[in-house]
């Protein structure tokens, strides 16, 4: 009697392990189809719009995904936990990959702004170039 | 009688044709291989490019005909053109772009050698940027 017990215990305590990890390889296989479509959808931004300057906080994105699917297996307080640590591990990056951007972006707007005034410095000159002495002399000749 | 290269001759000549080519090929890759590029931020910097690339050609062509004509103001936009590039090469470029972008570099460093000739033919000394 006391052996059957024992034995269905055991039984029902494997089948329970077997649910769990099927339980974890589902989740496993949820997380590898988002990380597919995720590399799909940044690969179309990265093509689209260059230097976005979101990188990190697709990296964020992708981390709070993966732990907010490991939370139902690993519980609340786990996941807090983990979550403190990328938090404290991660945002220096994100404020430096948002700086580091901002300041390209900076260096992008000086550079256009001095070639357009470059280009204006050309077109004001033209006073100066054998065009504007010819269109002053073409107002020259009309006048008189 | 002097050796010395002249505004208007040979030499002189010679190099502000370079020079226009090297603009060409430059206007040319742009406007060809260049504008592919979907990324607003490089579109932004290749209008820009293609509209300095024609101020260039515009007074290098005067140049040809005014000697007293110096190539300050197309060595700005060289050096402006270059800034822009020094940008355009942190871009997510597709590889073809950044051939093309390599080739634009090319071609800038060629167009400033022959306009370092021609400034010293046409004898103007140029010292940084001319705001």
């Amino acid at each position: 009697m006391a052996i059957e017990k024992t034995t269905e215990k055991i039984e029902e305590r494997g089948n329970s392990q077997e649910l769990e990890l099927g339980k974890d390889l589902l989740i496993y296989a949820g997380l590898f189809g988002f990380g597919i479509a995720y590399n799909k959808l940044i690969a179309h931004m990265n093509g689209k719009y260059g230097q976005h300057g979101y990188t990190s906080l697709f990296v964020v994105f992708g981390v709070f995904a993966t732990m907010a699917a490991l939370s139902t297996r690993i519980g609340a307080i786990n996941t807090l936990k983990i979550a403190a640590g990328f938090v404290s591990s991660g945002l220096p990056m994100v404020l430096g990959d948002t700086t580091r951007h901002l300041e390209y972006k900076q260096e992008v707007a000086v550079a256009l702004a001095r070639a357009s005034k470059a280009r204006r410095k050309g077109m004001n000159d033209v006073g100066q170039t054998q065009t504007g002495e010819r269109q002053r002399f073409a107002l020259h000749q009309e006048r008189h | 009688m002097s050796d010395k290269p002249r505004p208007g001759k040979d030499k002189d000549l010679r190099f502000i044709k370079n020079a226009i080519e090297d603009a060409d090929a430059v206007y040319r890759i742009f406007s060809s291989e260049l504008l592919g590029e979907q990324s607003p931020g490089v579109i932004e910097m290749i209008s820009e490019g293609m509209l300095l690339i024609m101020e260039q050609y515009d007074e290098l062509n005067q140049m040809l005909d005014d000697d007293a004509m110096t190539p300050i103001q197309v060595l700005e936009h060289n050096r402006c053109l270059r800034d822009l590039l020094k940008l355009m090469i942190k871009e997510r470029l597709s590889p073809v772009g950044r051939v093309a972008t390599a080739n634009v570099i090319q071609s800038l460093g060629s167009q400033l050698r022959s306009l370092m000739v021609t400034k010293e033919i046409r004898g103007v000394a140029t010292t940084g940027y001319h705001a």
